[in-house]
């Protein structure tokens, strides 16, 4: 029996997996689907929006465009295509497109390289260090304090470290769903978030080194 | 297991199997147990920054509101983008047959075109001859001509005459675009006067693929006392002096045929004034009734100076009696 669009009670939409919603919306333009996308990735996406572009007024934009584009672009989607790293890619151009508008953070400089054929000896050294701080560089900060250096260190980093550290932690993407969204191979992703707690790592220890001082 | 893979493991980045593998390595092993938390520990110390952001009130009604606005503002190009277009012979043929119906009315107009250009091009190599006979015609009283000892010698040697004088160097210019191309590539490096003479006699084949070019010559006319002797140069006197090759043997009787290289359809003829003109048919002027035979209806120089007689490459100076 094939089901009226409109007709669907707010629980059969809860079933229908994103494909479908969009799929369906994309065929039939039915406005419920619509809503239901949005109310969907109402707190996921503007958790994201917001860290990334660091101020919350400047996300409720992004978020608002960017649905509007996923309505403009409804045409364009395809049948099979996972919807969540579509909506990502389009909410992180808007996002990046918004950040050259109101003028970049300044950033630290990226003194590493992140060839994937060095991949591996990164990570050794990466996770030694990792684990062989024992106390940590931060565990003599207030937990308000780190959070703080945090938030400004994370802030330093270069876009495309920040992008690819914000989706891997925060929004708990696996690196295959980050390359889609970013355009890279699975290997710049694996590079960029190693070189991201790295440089992290070596700021902490800068600030540890200084407090001391 | 390397480091690369603890990282990821740490960092939740590990699939199913594997995932679950560790994990169950981790209630076995203390050791790496206490190694994993460490990890996800100080990643946790360096990221975490305890912020919450909380969606503020009403923002997906307020996204809503403008998808709707944007709806009612009537559609947008997009809206038109096909959502699959799926592959139809149908539509290939559409396809086809608009790209075979464009193609065919373009075809004449790109064949005039094709033949304009095949035109200019003859009349320019036309002007080229023109301009290099006139060269010659400062040096010499008359047009080029073979030496006594040299009579029989072919018309079509006319070019090698000039080339010898030095004022023929491209021989690109002996070949009508109209027709296709001639072998005058062939000629390469063309040799003296007496050279290619000599090579008649001694190489026929080979002297026939040099001397293969498209535009006949004027070798003079029957003088008052019954020599033959060459065209002289007065370029007031409006002489046909070169023009497109003539028709083969078997045509050259029927005054309707026009030289071949423009497909029977007229032949340009070079003037001592060094004008280039078109005629559509062999009778250029009153007193010359066939531009490829003399009034006598010969292949042969013609009978007196207006009597212009345009002869193939291959018949000598002297004419053709036999033809």
């Amino acid at each position: 029996m094939v089901k009226v669009i409109g007709s669907d009670s707010a629980e059969d939409l809860a079933q229908l997996t994103d494909e479908d919603l969009m799929r369906r919306y994309r065929d039939h333009g039915a406005e419920v689907l619509f809503n239901e996308l949005v109310h969907r990735y109402e707190r996921e996406l503007f958790r994201y929006l917001a860290r990334y572009l660091g101020d919350p007024s400047l996300a409720e934009d992004v978020f608002q465009n960017t649905f509007l584009q996923i309505h403009l672009k409804r045409g364009l989607y395809e049948d099979g295509r996972p919807f969540r790293p579509w909506l990502y890619a389009i909410a992180t151009h808007q996002a990046v497109d918004t950040l050259r508008k109101v003028g970049r953070h300044p950033t630290v400089s990226l003194d590493q390289r992140l060839a994937p054929a060095q991949a591996d000896s990164e990570s050794g050294s990466l996770l030694d260090m990792l684990v062989n701080d024992d106390s940590g560089p931060l565990a003599d900060l207030q937990e308000q304090e780190r959070q703080q250096w945090v938030r400004d260190s994370i802030e330093r980093l270069p876009d495309s470290l920040r992008q690819t550290l914000i989706l891997a932690y925060h929004q708990d993407l696996k690196y295959r769903e980050i390359a889609d969204i970013l355009k890279i191979p699975v290997g710049t992703v694996k590079s960029r978030l190693h070189a991201a707690l790295a440089k992290l790592q070596q700021m902490a220890r800068t600030a540890h080194r200084d407090g001391k001082d | 297991m390397n480091s690369e893979e603890m990282l990821d493991f740490a960092l939740g980045q590990l699939d199913d199997p594997r995932r679950r593998e560790l994990e169950e390595a981790g209630r076995t092993d203390p050791e790496f147990a206490a190694k994993a938390h460490r990890v996800r520990h100080a990643v946790h110390q360096l990221v975490d920054d305890g912020y919450t952001f909380n969606p503020p009130a009403g923002l997906s009604h307020r996204t809503l509101a403008l998808v709707a606005h944007s709806r009612s503002k009537g559609r947008s190009i997009l809206d038109y983008v096909p959502v699959q277009v799926p592959f139809r012979w149908a539509d290939f043929a559409v396809a086809a047959s608009i790209f075979i119906a464009g193609l065919l009315t373009l075809m004449p107009a790109i064949q005039r075109s094709r033949e304009r250009m095949n035109q200019a091009g003859c009349v320019f190599n036309l002007a080229q001859i023109g301009s290099s006979l006139a060269q010659y015609a400062t040096l010499h009283p008359s047009y080029p001509y073979p030496p006594n000892d040299r009579a029989d010698a072919h018309s079509g040697l006319f070019a090698a005459i000039l080339h010898d004088a030095g004022m023929l160097t491209d021989l690109s210019v002996l070949d009508c675009p109209c027709n296709g191309k001639c072998a005058v590539h062939a000629a390469g490096r063309m040799d003296s006067f007496e050279q290619i003479d000599d090579l008649r006699k001694s190489d026929p084949a080979q002297y026939q693929k040099l001397v293969s070019w498209d535009y006949g010559y004027n070798a003079g006319y029957r003088r008052g006392s019954g020599r033959l002797g060459p065209l002289e140069a007065r370029p007031a006197s409006l002489i046909a002096v070169v023009a497109d090759q003539p028709p083969q043997d078997a045509h050259l009787g029927v005054i309707d045929r026009n030289s071949p290289n423009h497909g029977g359809s007229g032949q340009n003829v070079l003037y001592s004034d060094g004008g280039v003109r078109w005629h559509s048919n062999r009778r250029i002027s009153p007193n010359d009734l066939d531009l490829y035979l003399n009034n006598a209806r010969q292949m042969q120089p013609g009978l007196n100076e207006h009597d212009a007689v345009v002869l193939p490459v291959m018949v000598p100076f002297v004419g053709s009696d036999n033809r």
